[in-house]
């Protein structure tokens, strides 16, 4: 059946290729024999449009388009680097096994088809997975793209002379075996539920195709200038140059396998200030700004005489608020074992569910949505999986009832005091409402806190803002920051799960940072061996239905213990102007996901 | 003694003689009074400095500080009206109530943050002229050290070590963080260097003029000669760089408090007003920095001209007119 | 003198292993380069220790990391950046010459402007173009230069061109910096936010000290010898009013290299102020650290500079 489907798309590569008939005649040396019948037909009369495209002396026509980029990357290779404004520039130039379209399906992109359990592409036991690349793809220089560049990707990730951001799940693929050049099977030595996201370049990691032909030999790859910017391109646009501070051309890539993308070159402009990249997108030096701000979302608004358009998409982001639950005690499980031990207790009272439950009864969440989205009520979130197929969407947000909170705090022995802020005993300490809020320094969130610091004076409660530059707020434990070392009361800050669901190394006991592991990523010092239990079920079966099942069931015990409180879905925010056709993102792809029906009027 | 050639030696004329005569029956108070009084524009910048004093406290009699911080997102960043005269801020606050209390707390930290910035200068700079050799060597290398170092990283870590740990403190019947205080010992240890180096410079210069080595070889101490000739002939410098020195103190303590050092929100600075301003820039909300500013600016041009006064009155040679 | 100049120097060694200590050392506790890991998804904690090595942060700061950074500094090897991996010299490199074209460019004006100013101001004191001087310059001073670049761009750049008269460009078009035309077109905005915001430091300092030596005896004498006003001023006030004057021009010359952050980004302009500051903020030691030896080299080296010049202006000074 697979095979019948192969022969079908080769044909049709075939005919399309023929009809073209401006390819060069020169067939590419394809390095290994043919093996499968489809190899062999593709094999045979297969070849590049441009075998010999160099993308540095390649024209930048004339449709194109210029982008604003707040950021300019660090190094253009997904693998090597966690800016999105890198992972942006990686599904433009990046080829992946599949990518995620602006419904957040995961479709296929440099493969034949997902695997599934029906197609047979993933094993009974859920380890074995089995890509088909499609027949007669190339990278941008001509070469063939074939099941070795798999193979070598995976390679060159686990080598120890590589530096890469990251290798979880890679390190869980035990081999990768390469039958014939389209085909790749990967075998797992453990269940890896997010197997979709390696060897592709999604919305929140970067795992594209290494070139084996040129990177394959060398180590130390996180320095390799083709690393830091790419030659080749397995995507609609190649690189053409990127001057230092500046920008970044990137022009058509003829051999991409969809064909020449409707425009010649995209113009990368790196304008560090959004205001001015709202003036530059007014007087038309720009077409397209990516990464606005919510609050920018009226700046863009008041450009529509001038022919901007907005979109706002609402993302699996989210703006929340959490509580510090860390105890220097640890939570003792039934063999005896003490986990989830935090160097400081964070504020007492915390412990007791109907204070949290106050705490987010008390906060007018709506009033940032009215606030700076003023679209409608959609982004006003219940759980932490915001905008997605894995959102719980049977959760009915808690609403503003500053009533209700007064009734909850009085009730749990927390009367309010003279100078109007409840006091009361915990655990037999005197304790004083009188808390922290901590975050960055973002203007936005400046406001965000203002407005919680009202709204929760009026349940006795006593805010005390304290905003940190992002490089200190996030720092690690190691340097003494206040988050892993629990010195804060409540927080605020962005974070999503997504495009896989799990999320458990920012929840579970054993990642409670502590001298014993200064890297543990759960900020919330948050250990409830109830809620591990719960994440383990999500990561227990690669098939997505069952998946849903326990992350629903999470949702809902986040959502009835308040373990910390979603104040809002963040939105991808852009401004464009009339010239430019920009095809359907959203919050979950990005914009970037689709570049290839990128076009101007 | 190397003199330069060009200059010729100085001399009292008959014309000064018989002018300082003139004045000998009045006291030197007298006589700095009178001198500052003849200057209209010195006068006119002590009525405006008194104008805007009478601003920021009598605003703060009627206008209370709750009314000053106090949130309405349904009017935010809306215009000049008769409501709000300088308009709203992103929150909803009324712009002006909150220059009255920003005023109070701009000013306050500014003006200190200065006269440490100023003693600093001119203690480093002058001592280092005034001793030259090894005293010089290592107050300059300091001087250095100090630029070189970027003030930015020196406010992160100081925000990061002490910033929450500082007891409250009450000024004007407000209650502030304690770490008031540091600010202003921040931006007076981080600006000094310019004015110190200038005060060197023309203290080397002057010490070689006949007259502080007569004071010198009468006998005169070296704190005497400092702060009775030296100090006064540098004077033009000094003011110039005090009047620049508040307009950047007071846009500093918004980026020092923004660290987590000093004044927090929602208490009010003109520094942070503009701050804040800065993201609403393009949305036309020019309501949210140009009424701070102007007020930064009224601030300095007063000071500026009380302080051209002042040096005119101190410097009995300087001429109106050439 | 040359012996002042080689202690100078010498001392100059020494001062520079001191503020590259304290730099080192402030760097590191004003960012953590693993901050913008800590939210990353699908890293485990696994990954962040290995990356954690990989950078040497695992190793004590002080003596291991910094000594390891000035063995590699002193032979001329800066490192590599802890994000893009690429040599920090380099990276300095391409953002130099533009640095150089604009902040040259604005001392340039800003020298020869606030040198007018300042003699117009102090030689016509109080009069009403002094008084205009002195005002509008404290307008600039006084106002952050974001709102002065921004309103500069939104008027000449933005509405001057939709309104179809002649107009400059924003500075986020791509243009190339190797035609001259270009280049002067994306200069003026910046240049004249960079001049008129430093113009009222200069010329105040200038107007200040020209009526202190316009006070003094000898210049009195001058004048009552019979030279003319032009000549009293030329010849002997401004040349003994610049010592402040070239004090500051010496304290700022050092910092041109480092660029102007707020001009950069609203300009868009590829400097090294933008290079410094956006990895400053993910904690990019290495790049800092080598912006700031750049710097601080310099502040050093003008300061001997301004120092020597000093004795030419004012042959009575003597450094010894």
């Amino acid at each position: 059946m697979n095979r019948k489907l192969y022969a079908l798309l080769a044909v049709l590569v075939l005919a399309s290729m023929v009809l073209a008939a401006c390819g060069p005649s020169t067939p590419a040396e394809t390095a290994a024999p043919p093996a499968t019948a489809a190899s062999s037909s593709s094999s045979a009369a297969c070849a590049p449009t441009d075998p010999n495209f160099n993308p540095a002396a390649a024209d930048v026509g004339t449709k194109v388009i210029t982008i604003a980029y707040e950021q300019e990357p660090d190094n253009l290779t997904g693998e090597y680097s966690n800016m999105s404004f890198a992972v942006w520039i990686d599904q433009i130039i990046g080829g992946g096994l599949g990518k995620w379209n602006d419904k957040n399906e995961f479709i296929p992109e440099l493969a034949t088809e997902i695997p599934s359990a029906d197609n047979g592409g993933v094993s009974a036991d859920g380890l074995t997975i089995t890509w088909h690349l499609k027949p007669c793809i190339f990278w941008s220089d001509g070469q063939p793209i074939t099941s070795k560049d798999i193979a070598f990707t995976w390679k060159a990730q686990m080598d120890p002379g590589n530096a890469p951001i990251s290798r979880s799940g890679w390190d869980k693929i035990a081999s990768i075996d390469t039958p014939d050049d389209q085909t790749a099977v990967i075998h797992f030595s453990a269940l890896y539920p997010p197997w979709p996201t390696l060897f592709t370049n999604g919305p929140n990691n970067g795992g594209q195709l290494l070139p084996a032909h040129l990177l394959e030999g060398k180590t130390g790859l996180e320095k390799d200038p083709e690393i830091h910017q790419p030659t080749v391109s397995a995507g609609p646009f190649a690189i053409k140059e990127w001057v230092p501070g500046d920008h970044l051309t990137l022009v058509a890539n003829p051999n991409y396998y969809e064909g020449h993308p409707k425009l010649d070159a995209i113009q990368i402009k790196f304008v560090p200030d959004p205001e001015a990249g709202l003036a530059a997108l007014k007087a038309g030096d720009v077409d397209l700004m990516v990464n606005l701000a919510e609050s920018d979302i009226e700046s863009v608004k008041a450009l529509e005489p001038n022919g901007i358009h907005l979109r706002v998409d609402g993302t699996p982001d989210f703006e929340h608020l959490f509580f510090n639950l860390g105890t220097t005690a640890g939570v003792t499980l039934p063999d005896g074992t003490v986990v989830g031990k935090s160097d400081v207790d964070g504020f007492c009272p915390f412990k007791d569910v109907n204070v949290r439950k106050a705490i987010m009864l008390g906060i007018d969440r709506l009033s940032f949505i009215k606030n700076y989205l003023k679209e409608d009520e959609k982004a006003f979130i219940a759980t932490l999986w915001p905008n997605q197929t894995y959102t719980n969407t049977s959760l009915t947000p808690y609403p503003y009832d500053p009533d209700q909170a007064n009734k909850l705090l009085d009730a749990a022995g927390y009367p309010v005091g003279a100078d109007g802020i409840r006091a009361g005993t915990c655990d037999g300490k005197p304790v004083k409402f009188s808390l922290g809020i901590e975050t960055t320094t973002a203007q936005r969130r400046v406001d965000n806190v203002l407005a919680i610091q009202a709204d929760l004076k009026k349940i006795g409660i006593e805010i005390k803002p304290n905003h940190i530059p992002a490089g200190t707020f996030f720092g690690s434990y190691t340097e003494g920051a206040d988050m892993p070392t629990g010195k804060f009361d409540m927080a605020i800050y962005t974070t999503g799960f997504y495009p896989d669901p799990d999320s458990s190394s920012n929840f579970d006991c054993k990642d409670v940072p502590n001298k014993d592991n200064p890297s543990g990523a759960n900020n919330y010092h948050l250990c409830d061996p109830k809620l591990d239990a719960m994440f383990e079920q999500g990561l227990a079966s690669v098939d997505p239905a069952a998946r849903k099942v326990a992350y629903d069931a999470i949702q809902q015990y986040m959502y009835d213990n308040v373990l910390n409180i979603p104040l809002y879905a963040r939105a991808n925010v852009y401004g464009y102007n009339d010239r430019f056709v920009f095809p359907p993102s959203s919050g979950f792809s990005g914009w970037a996901w689709d570049t290839f029906n990128f076009d101007v009027k | 003694m190397t003199v330069n050639p060009t200059i010729s030696e100085p001399s009292v004329s008959a014309v000064d003689f018989v002018r300082e005569e003139t004045r000998e029956a009045l006291t030197p108070g007298q006589l700095v009074w009178r001198r500052f009084r003849k200057h209209r524009m010195a006068l006119t910048g002590a009525v405006g400095v008194i104008l805007l004093f009478l601003f920021i406290i009598g605003g703060s009699i009627i206008i209370s500080e709750t009314q000053a911080n106090s949130t309405d997102l349904v009017n935010r960043l809306t215009g000049p009206s008769s409501e709000h005269w300088f308009g709203t801020d992103s929150v909803g606050r009324d712009v002006f109530f909150r220059i009255i209390y920003g005023g109070q707390i701009s000013l306050f930290i500014g003006i200190l943050a200065v006269a440490l910035e100023v003693t600093l200068g001119i203690l480093i700079g002058g001592v280092a002229a005034y001793y030259g050799g090894w005293v010089d060597a290592l107050l300059m290398r300091f001087t250095e050290a100090m630029l070189s170092i970027p003030s930015l990283f020196l406010l992160i870590v100081l925000a990061k070590f002490i910033g929450r740990n500082v007891a409250q403190v009450t000024i004007f019947g407000r209650t502030f963080s304690g770490s008031i205080g540091i600010v202003i010992l921040v931006i007076g240890i981080t600006s000094w260097m310019y004015l110190a180096r200038i005060v060197r410079a023309n203290v080397l210069s002057l010490k070689q003029l006949d007259y502080i080595s007569a004071s010198r070889a009468l006998g005169g101490s070296d704190s005497r000669i400092f702060f009775s000739h030296l100090v006064p002939n540098t004077l033009g410098p000094i003011i110039v760089s005090a009047t620049l020195g508040l307009a950047s103190a007071i846009l500093t303590e918004a980026y020092v408090s923004f660290l987590g050092l000093g004044v927090q929100q929602p208490t009010s600075t003109w520094g942070n007003m503009m701050q804040q301003a800065q993201s609403f820039l393009i949305r036309g909300a020019w309501w949210m920095w140009v009424f701070p500013s102007l007020f930064i600016v009224f601030t300095i041009l007063c000071i500026n001209l009380m302080g051209d006064g002042l040096r005119d009155a101190f410097d009995p040679r300087s001429s109106k007119n050439i | 003198m040359w012996a002042y100049i080689v202690r100078r120097l010498v001392q100059a060694l020494f001062i520079l292993f001191i503020i590259t200590l304290l730099t080192f050392l402030l760097t590191h506790y004003s960012s953590d380069p693993m901050a913008q890991y800590a939210t990353k998804q699908g890293m485990t904690a696994a990954d962040r220790e290995a990356l954690r090595h990989s950078l040497g942060l695992d190793q004590p700061v002080f003596p291991n990391q910094y000594f390891k950074w000035l063995g590699l500094a002193l032979q001329g090897n800066l490192g590599l950046s802890f994000f893009s991996k690429q040599p920090v010299l380099l990276m300095i490199q391409q953002r130099l010459p533009m640095t150089l074209i604009l902040m040259g460019t604005a001392e340039v004006f800003i020298i020869g402007i606030s040198l007018v100013l300042g003699l117009v101001a102090a030689v016509k004191q109080y009069s009403f173009t002094d008084n205009l001087i002195t005002s509008l310059s404290f307008v600039g001073y006084s106002m952050p230069i974001f709102f002065i670049a921004l309103g500069c761009i939104e008027i000449f750049a933005v509405e001057f061109k939709l309104w179809g008269l002649p107009y400059l460009p924003t500075g986020a078009d791509i243009w190339n910096p190797k035609d001259p035309i270009q280049m002067a077109r994306h200069l003026v905005l910046p240049v004249f936010c960079l001049v008129a915001i430093q113009t009222a430091g200069y010329s105040r300092f200038l107007r200040s000290s020209i009526l202190e030596v316009l006070g003094l005896d000898y210049v009195r004498t001058a004048r009552a010898k019979g030279l003319s006003n032009r000549s009293v001023l030329f010849k002997h006030a401004l040349r003994n009013a610049v010592l402040p004057f070239v004090t500051i021009i010496g304290l700022d010359i050092p910092f041109l290299l480092g660029g102007a952050l707020v001009t950069e980004s609203v300009f868009s302009w590829p400097g090294m102020g933008r290079l410094f500051w956006e990895y400053a903020e993910r904690g990019d030691y290495p790049v800092v650290l080598g912006v700031l030896l750049l710097t601080s080299s310099a502040v050093v080296l003008f300061t001997i500079i301004v120092d020597v010049a000093y004795t030419v202006v004012d042959p009575r000074i003597r450094l010894d």
